[in-house]
């Protein structure tokens, strides 16, 4: 590694478990520098778009480098550079990928395209058969492996609405199958049901998801339990509402989860103090799902400011929480991080070396390895709308 | 069918009717709003400036603006003939093209907008670009001074507020 960067996180909110020293290795760029008209997306729901193997780091992103938007794959190991792009999608259009590490090297992934949602697994050397898991209107899919499998939920177009699915994934000669599709939430749906972030976790699944059916936003959560989901349950805590005449809700959006162990941790984008925008709200589990500890404010003052955007979570081997996210407090978009001690308390954030500066960056996405290795990929754009598609490993010793 | 059964019922569809109609914000009613896909491809063709409305699912704010705002027959009139009218869900999953070719959700587009709140209202070019951004309720005579600075030209040799001061 040609230089490296250390990164003293004194702060005086942080405890020495917490943050003591981060090391981050250089930036650098996934699938080439800069360039004009490709416009790198990372807006898949869940944020999964990347996921660590061992030694192997998987990212999953779209672009227009074919001449039009299609899913794309490269892997890196080490401090290797990251493998060619290797394009996922086999249409027309693609959008919104997410990947899922299955073990020894090996990956899957999933991604919209066409209009329909599909799915292959991969490594380093090649990626497997294509396969359409929902073969009618379908789209954000969302994919989570573990001790019982892989699974995959989405938002399926009935009527309307779009309803969420789930299903559990086998694999055969000719790809990754859906093998027992069902509703998420058995109620038919009376309104949408958005942007699905499934998770393992020790005994099942769990998910949350937006859900409009109470007239305005709310997030659920739900946990698989071999036939089935649990009611949804509640994720948001609604403040009360300062009119009774206009309006339902104050605007949360974007639920993301993490999980390890039967720890899992969502964040979210959340207006319920809205003169500023978005907030990033979080809440934890310790119970593999079933409850969710009280709603906390993630970032800190000197964020409050600023209106937050495109917030990802990951939990470390260690159980540490870690929050990510963009914001433009310094008049510019930056990434910010943040960590969430055992008490609850978040630690002032903090921006890693060369995920702030002159050019705007944006739509973090975060996965730490079974080393403790924090693997951070996110999307650079500058003033020209040339966009690159950067990763950063950091190491909390 | 008895007394009873016949009031059940009434009651049954009042509270259809009445009691359960949608309170979350939408395109306000009477108003020509299109997506903004279309919105663009209009403009250009009518050469005409476009009305952007940036809303959100159970937004209080905007659901006021619709009722007690949007409802005057005479601001209807006058921004349905001077604007493409645009909305976009502040926090919406359905994918448009910018005009540089870059397809981008609704929500994204909000965020590269700074809709921090809704509502948000923008005024644009035929072509797309940004001329104003107002956030918040609004009366109908703060869309009649809007209306008069940006289709008056105004846009071009003052700031807003030198405009409405320069009004009083």
């Amino acid at each position: 590694m040609a230089w490296r960067f250390i990164l003293a996180l004194a702060l005086g909110a942080l405890t020495a478990a917490q943050a003591g020293e981060w090391s981050f290795d250089a930036p650098r760029d996934v699938a080439g520098a800069a360039r004009t008209g490709v416009f790198t997306q990372l807006d898949g729901a869940g944020r999964r778009h990347v996921a660590v193997s061992g030694d192997m780091v998987a990212v999953a992103w779209s672009d227009r480098r074919a001449g039009s938007y299609q899913a794309w794959a490269a892997f890196g190991a080490g401090d290797s550079d990251f493998t060619a792009p290797m394009r996922l999608s086999t249409g027309n259009e693609a959008y919104a990928p997410t990947v899922a590490a299955l073990g020894d090297g090996r990956f899957l992934f999933a991604w919209e395209q066409d209009g329909r949602v599909w799915a292959r697994s991969g490594d380093a050397q090649a990626l497997g058969p294509v396969h359409v898991i929902d073969d009618v209107a379908s789209e954000q899919p969302s994919i989570a492996a573990g001790p019982h499998g892989a699974a995959i939920a989405w938002a399926r177009r009935e009527g309307r609405f779009l309803r969420l699915y789930f299903s559990r994934l086998q694999s055969g000669d000719d790809g990754w199958r859906a093998t027992d599709v069902q509703p998420v939430d058995r109620e038919p749906a009376r309104d949408d049901q958005l942007y699905p972030s499934l998770v393992s976790v020790g005994d099942g699944y769990v998910i949350g998801w937006e859900d409009r059916r109470h007239g305005h936003t709310r997030l659920f959560t739900a946990r698989w339990q071999g036939d089935g989901f649990t009611a949804p349950r509640p994720l948001n805590e609604v403040p009360p509402s300062a009119s009774a005449t206009f309006g339902r809700g104050t605007g949360v959006t974007r639920v993301v989860l993490d999980a390890r162990g039967d720890r899992v941790a969502a964040v979210w984008m959340d207006k319920r103090d809205f003169r500023s925008g978005y907030d990033v709200y979080a809440a934890v589990s310790k119970d593999g799902g079933a409850s969710f500890g009280r709603n906390e404010k993630v970032q800190d003052v000197f964020g409050d400011g600023a209106p937050q955007w495109r917030p990802a979570v990951a939990i470390s081997p260690a159980g540490t929480v870690l929050a990510a996210w963009d914001d433009n407090r310094d008049e510019r978009s930056d990434l910010w991080l943040s960590l969430r001690d055992a008490d609850g308390a978040w630690s002032d954030d903090f921006s890693p070396p060369g995920a702030h500066g002159a050019e705007a960056q944006t739509a973090p996405a975060i996965a730490f390895g079974d080393d403790g290795d924090l693997h951070l990929l996110w999307v650079e754009r500058n003033a020209d709308g040339a966009t690159a598609l950067r990763h950063l490993r950091g190491r909390n010793p | 069918m008895q007394f009873s059964a016949r009031l059940t019922m009434f009651l049954i569809v009042f509270t259809a009717v009445f009691i359960a109609a949608p309170l979350h914000a939408d395109p306000p009613e009477g108003y020509a709003f299109v997506d903004y896909e279309e919105g663009l491809r209009l403009a250009a063709e009518q050469d005409r400036r476009i009305f952007l409305y940036f809303g959100r699912y159970g937004c209080g704010w905007c659901d006021k603006t619709n009722q007690e705002t949007f409802s005057d027959a005479g601001l209807r009139e006058l921004y349905s003939r001077n604007y493409v009218l645009v909305y976009v869900d502040a926090e919406g999953t359905r994918r448009l093209t910018l005009p540089d070719g870059e397809r981008i959700t609704e929500m994204e587009l909000g965020a590269r907008l700074n809709v921090f709140a809704t509502p948000v209202f923008g005024y644009l070019e035929p072509d797309g670009r940004v001329i104003l951004t107002v956030p918040g309720y609004k009366t109908v005579q703060d869309f009649r001074d809007y209306d008069r600075y940006v289709s008056g030209g105004h846009y071009r040799q003052q700031k807003l507020l030198e405009f409405l001061a320069g009004q009083s």
